[in-house]
């Protein structure tokens, strides 16, 4: 399922790392603080948990949003001048050939 | 699930954090997180390769494939505990002096006969308006071809040893009807005058070969993946160095996976650039996204579709379970 992840971190470190974590789970960079992708639901579990261990008890908000392909379709967005549009972002097809 | 195919002079694969950097020219070209890829093939020189990245990949079973320019696998690096399965290779060995080896051995080659009759077939529906006189040829191949199956199925023996004469006679004589039956479909196409299997110079040989060297890649993950052993086989016989069974079990796909791709390739307009009798990079790419393709298409097994990469890992574990004396073992076999 879609799923988008949402932070706000203060701490550059912890920031950095909750960043790096979501790069590791395939989830593409959409703004400062926002990432977005494709997430079945262990990995969104797996995930939370994840994060939850890298906050600890450090000051720190995240929200991780799945959202379904019916209401992603109603999706709007607004990307000037430049930036990827952020529907066609799907992971590369069964191989990657360089 | 990505499969990393590098086929590019320079690359550089490092890890950062838990994914897998691809870098060229220390430029970053590529991200990609180590449980999402599949295996990692290497067909090109100067590839460096950091050692953070081969135990992550150990780690996360992700097997790295290191091959010629002409497709042929020199090196694989896999995880030593994956050896670590004695009941499934005791039984492996044991089989080849009694009916279980002979019976595998038959199994393969009638894998790879109804298959490659499949195929004639699969390209013959598509002619059989627009070019009678080349469907009813095809016909004939296809009647010989079942005509081989009948004659491997009267082979007895005790064990493999006594049999593989009469197998391969059956099947040298088959293999002749089958090329005939490609070099019909490729005529006017591209030249082809038959199969020749080391060191061909001519574009549709060499194109094969090295399809035929990445499924040897894929058959061979597979084969370690159900803890069977890579050298020992059935119908290839042992020497040294040769992964037997590797062989054996790619029989079966051979057809469904390379042959369709590289025959469609190039009966639809494709051509293959040759430099110094070998494949040019540039063809050698394109091979590779071929038979990849066809790795990734779907194929009924078991009453479900499923991609081929999934049915050569799924027919390595029913061998090994064969062996082990849980199953049956039956053949793949193609639809058309």
């Amino acid at each position: 399922m879609k799923t988008f992840v949402i932070y706000d971190i203060t701490e550059d470190r912890l920031r950095n790392k909750v960043f790096q974590t979501c790069k590791d789970y395939g989830l593409t960079h959409i703004q400062y603080s926002a990432f977005f992708g494709e997430l079945n639901h262990n990995r969104r579990e797996e995930l939370y948990r994840r994060l939850k261990r890298t906050v600890g008890k450090k000051e720190g908000k995240i929200v991780i949003v799945p959202v379904c392909d019916k209401d992603l379709r109603l999706l709007l967005e607004i990307c000037v001048p430049e930036g990827e549009p952020l529907m066609p972002t799907d992971k590369p097809a069964g191989y990657i050939i360089r | 699930m990505p499969e990393l195919f590098i086929t590019e002079y320079g690359v550089s694969l490092g890890k950062k954090s838990e994914r897998l950097v691809v870098k060229e020219k220390g430029q970053v070209v590529e991200e990609v997180p180590f449980r999402d890829i599949t295996q990692i093939t290497i067909a090109s020189s100067g590839v460096s390769i950091s050692a953070d990245v081969i135990r992550e990949c150990v780690e996360c079973g992700v097997q790295i494939n290191f091959l010629t320019s002409t497709g042929k696998p020199y090196a694989r690096l896999t995880a030593p505990s994956l050896t670590g399965t004695v009941i499934t290779r005791r039984e492996q060995i044991l089989a080849y002096r009694d009916g279980r080896g002979l019976y595998l051995s038959k199994c393969f080659v009638e894998g790879k006969l109804k298959n490659q009759a499949n195929l004639i077939k699969y390209f013959a529906k598509y002619r059989r308006n627009t070019d009678t006189v080349l469907y009813e040829d095809l016909q004939a191949v296809c009647r010989h071809l079942e005509n081989a199956l009948q004659e491997l199925e009267e082979i007895k023996g005790d064990n493999i040893d006594e049999a593989r004469p009469q197998i391969f006679s059956v099947e040298g004589r088959a293999a002749l009807q089958y090329w005939g039956a490609v070099a019909l479909l490729l005529r006017g196409h591209v030249e082809f005058t038959g199969r020749e299997h080391r060191g061909a110079a001519d574009p549709v040989n060499a194109a094969l070969n090295y399809g035929y060297g990445i499924l040897y890649g894929q058959i061979w993950g597979a084969v370690m993946l159900a803890g069977l052993e890579p050298f020992a086989g059935f119908l290839h016989t042992d020497r040294p160095g040769k992964p037997s069974l590797v062989l054996d079990l790619t029989e079966e796909f051979r057809p469904a996976v390379v042959d369709r791709a590289i025959v469609s390739f190039f009966t639809r307009g494709g051509t293959i650039a040759m430099e110094d009798e070998k494949l040019s990079q540039e063809s050698r790419r394109e091979i590779a996204r071929r038979v990849l393709e066809r790795l990734d298409g779907e194929e009924n097994y078991d009453g479900k579709k499923h991609k081929v990469r999934t049915i050569i890992q799924m027919q390595s574990r029913r061998l090994a379970s064969y062996l082990r004396g849980e199953g049956k073992y039956r053949p793949f076999l193609t639809g058309w």
